[in-house]
C-alpha cells in the first residue's frame, strides 16, 4: 500500500481562535484510534504546541530544518504516554518566511516519514502558495465571532485559488445570542461547516495541565466533538472518505464554477 | 500648534483584544473633547469598521495609500461618538506599500487637525516601515508567560526604533494560573500602564457593533479604558479642552498641575 501520509493543514486567518488546540486534539484523537501521527509546529514567532504539551522548546525544530541546519528526523520527539510525535517550531521567535522551494523540500521529507497522519499547525494568516500541493486538506478554524468568520472567508478564497480542499471548523461555540449563528457563518464561508467545537472548561484545564483536552477527559463535550471531526479520517489511512471530497467540490461550484 | 499625537496599537499575537482596545480608546479620548481619528491598518483581519458598525465600506486605508481615493473621502464620522474613522475594506488584500506611499500618507496625517490618531495594526513583530508615523506604541498582551515573552520582543524592536512603548494587559481575570502584574513588570522591566479586566460586556458590544465604552461606561473594561484615555491625554501634552461629557474632576486636576 502507498504509505504516503495524509497531510492536514490546521489554519486560521485570525489569531486566538484555538487553532493549535484543535491541531493537538485532532492529533491526540487519531493517535488514540491507533494511527501513527506527527504534529508539526510551524509558528516560529508564537510557538504554542511545546508549551501546551509541557515540552520546553529544545532549540532545534522546523525553523532549523528549513534552513538546512539539521535533519528533520533529529527534531522529532514523542509525547508520552500516548505516543504521538511532535516537531517543535524551533527558531528564535522571529517569523521565518520560507520560499515555496524550501517548503516543498521540507514536506517532501516529512511525508516520507512513515506516519499515517501529519498535522501541521501554521501561524495565523499564512499563505502557503506554492506548497499547498503537499496537503490533502486544510482545516480553517474560526470562532463564531464576526471578524473571525470574515477571516475564514478570506482564507477559503485563498485556498480555492490553490485548489486546496478546505473544511470549516467553528471553535468555542457557546450558542449565546452574541455570536453569529451557524446559518449566518455558513453564508459568509460559502459552504456548510464541517465541525462545531463547544467552548469547554476542559480546554482551560488542559492548558494548565499540559495534556490535550481529548486525553484529559474523553467524555467531555469538546472531546466528543473532536471525535465527530475525526470520523472521516478514521478509516484506513490513504482512503479518505469520499463524502469529504464531494464537499470540497461543492465549494468550488459555489465560488464561480472553476 | 503641535500636530496629532499618533499611537500604534499593537500586539504580537492575534486574539488579545487589540482592535477592541483601539476602537474603545478612540471613542473615550474623543469624548473627552480631543478630536480623534481611528485608522484600521490591519489588512489581514480588518475589524475596526465592524466594531464601529461601519463595515460595508468600499474604500479604505489601502485605497488611500495607493492613491485610489482621497484621505477625506475615505474618512467616516462615527455618529454616536464623533470619532472619525478610516477603516479598511473587509476584502482588502494584504498589500505592500512603497516607502513613498508610506511617507506621503504619514505626511497627510501629521498635517491633519486631529489631536490624536489611533492606528490599529496587524499582530506580529515584522519590521514596520511605517514606524516614523508614531509617537508612541501600545503593546497589548494578556497575563500569560508566552504572550509576555513575545511582547518583550516587540518592545525591544520599538526601543531600537526610538518609539516610546506602553504596556497594556488585557483580559485580566486574576486567576491563579495568570501572571500577576508585578510578575509581568519584572519580565518586561517596565511598569504596566493599563490593566483591562475580562468583561462579558465586550462581546455584547462586538455583537451589536457598538463600542462597549458607549454601551456601558461603568463596565469594568470601560473603566479600564477610561484610565488609559486619561493617561494618554495627560501624557501627550494636550491640555485645556472642554470635555464632551461632564468632567469628573480629572481636567481640573490637570489644570492645577500646570
Amino acid at each position: 500500500m502507498d504509505k504516503k501520509s495524509y497531510a492536514i493543514l490546521a489554519s486560521s486567518q485570525k489569531g486566538g481562535v484555538g487553532k493549535t488546540i484543535v491541531a493537538i486534539n485532532v492529533t491526540a484523537a487519531l493517535r488514540t484510534a491507533g494511527y501513527e501521527v506527527l504534529v508539526i509546529d510551524t509558528d516560529v514567532a508564537n510557538p504554542s504546541i511545546g508549551p501546551l504539551l509541557g515540552m520546553r522548546e529544545t532549540g532545534m525544530g522546523y525553523a532549523e530544518v528549513i534552513k538546512g541546519k539539521v535533519e528533520v528526523e533529529k527534531t522529532q520527539s514523542v509525547f508520552e504516554p500516548t505516543g504521538f510525535y511532535f516537531i517543535p517550531a524551533g527558531g528564535d521567535g522571529e517569523a521565518i518566511n520560507p520560499t515555496p522551494d524550501q517548503l516543498n523540500k521540507f514536506y517532501a521529507k516529512v511525508l516520507k516519514m512513515d506516519f499515517d497522519f501529519i498535522i501541521v499547525d501554521t501561524p495565523p494568516g499564512t499563505k502557503i502558495d506554492g506548497a499547498t500541493k503537499n496537503f490533502d486538506e486544510a482545516l480553517i478554524i474560526t470562532t463564531p465571532e464576526e471578524t473571525s468568520v470574515f477571516g475564514a472567508q478570506k482564507l477559503a478564497q485563498i485556498y480555492e485559488r490553490s485548489h486546496l480542499p478546505h473544511k470549516l471548523v467553528i471553535n468555542r461555540v457557546k450558542d449565546d445570542k452574541f455570536e453569529l449563528d451557524e446559518e449566518r457563518i455558513e453564508k459568509i464561508y460559502g459552504d456548510i461547516a464541517y465541525a462545531l467545537l463547544p467552548e469547554d472548561r476542559v480546554v482551560v484545564e488542559s492548558e494548565a495541565k499540559h495534556i490535550p483536552a481529548y486525553l484529559l477527559n474523553r467524555q467531555s463535550q469538546f472531546a466528543l466533538s473532536i471525535d465527530e471531526l475525526c470520523r472521516a479520517y478514521n478509516l484506513k489511512a490513504g482512503e479518505p472518505d469520499q463524502g469529504v471530497k464531494k464537499r470540497g467540490f461543492g465549494i468550488r461550484r459555489f465560488f464561480g464554477g472553476k | 500648534m503641535p500636530g496629532p499625537y499618533v499611537i500604534r496599537v499593537s500586539s504580537t499575537k492575534g486574539g488579545v483584544g487589540k482592535s477592541v482596545i483601539a476602537t474603545n480608546l478612540a471613542v473615550a479620548v474623543n469624548m473627552y473633547g480631543y478630536d480623534t481619528l481611528l485608522i484600521d491598518k490591519d489588512m489581514a483581519n480588518p475589524s475596526v469598521g465592524v466594531y464601529m458598525g461601519l463595515e460595508d465600506v468600499s474604500i479604505g486605508l489601502s485605497e488611500v495609500m495607493k492613491g485610489k481615493a482621497t484621505f477625506q473621502s475615505a474618512t467616516i464620522p462615527h455618529p454616536a461618538s464623533g470619532v472619525r474613522v478610516l477603516p479598511q475594506r473587509i476584502d482588502t488584500d494584504v498589500l505592500q506599500f512603497s516607502p513613498a506611499e508610506v511617507r506621503v500618507f504619514g505626511d497627510k496625517i501629521k498635517k491633519s487637525d486631529y489631536k490624536f490618531i489611533i492606528v490599529d495594526t496587524e499582530p506580529g513583530i515584522q519590521y514596520e516601515t511605517t514606524i516614523k508615523w508614531y509617537d508612541e506604541a501600545f503593546v497589548i498582551t494578556t497575563p500569560y508567560e508566552a504572550a509576555c515573552i513575545s511582547a518583550i520582543k516587540l518592545m525591544s524592536k520599538y526601543g531600537k526604533a526610538g518609539v516610546k512603548t506602553t504596556i497594556i494587559v488585557n483580559r485580566v481575570e486574576n486567576k491563579s494560573h495568570e501572571l500577576s502584574i508585578k510578575e509581568i513588570e519584572e519580565m518586561c522591566e517596565q511598569k504596566v500602564s493599563g490593566i483591562l479586566k475580562e468583561d462579558d460586556k465586550v462581546k455584547v458590544g462586538v455583537s451589536e457593533h457598538i463600542p462597549v465604552y458607549l454601551l456601558d461606561r461603568k463596565s469594568p473594561f470601560s473603566r479600564g479604558i477610561d484610565e488609559i484615555a486619561k493617561m494618554l491625554i495627560s501624557r501627550s501634552g494636550s491640555f485645556g479642552k472642554v470635555p464632551r461629557t461632564g468632567g469628573d474632576g480629572f481636567l481640573s486636576g490637570i489644570k492645577k498641575k500646570l
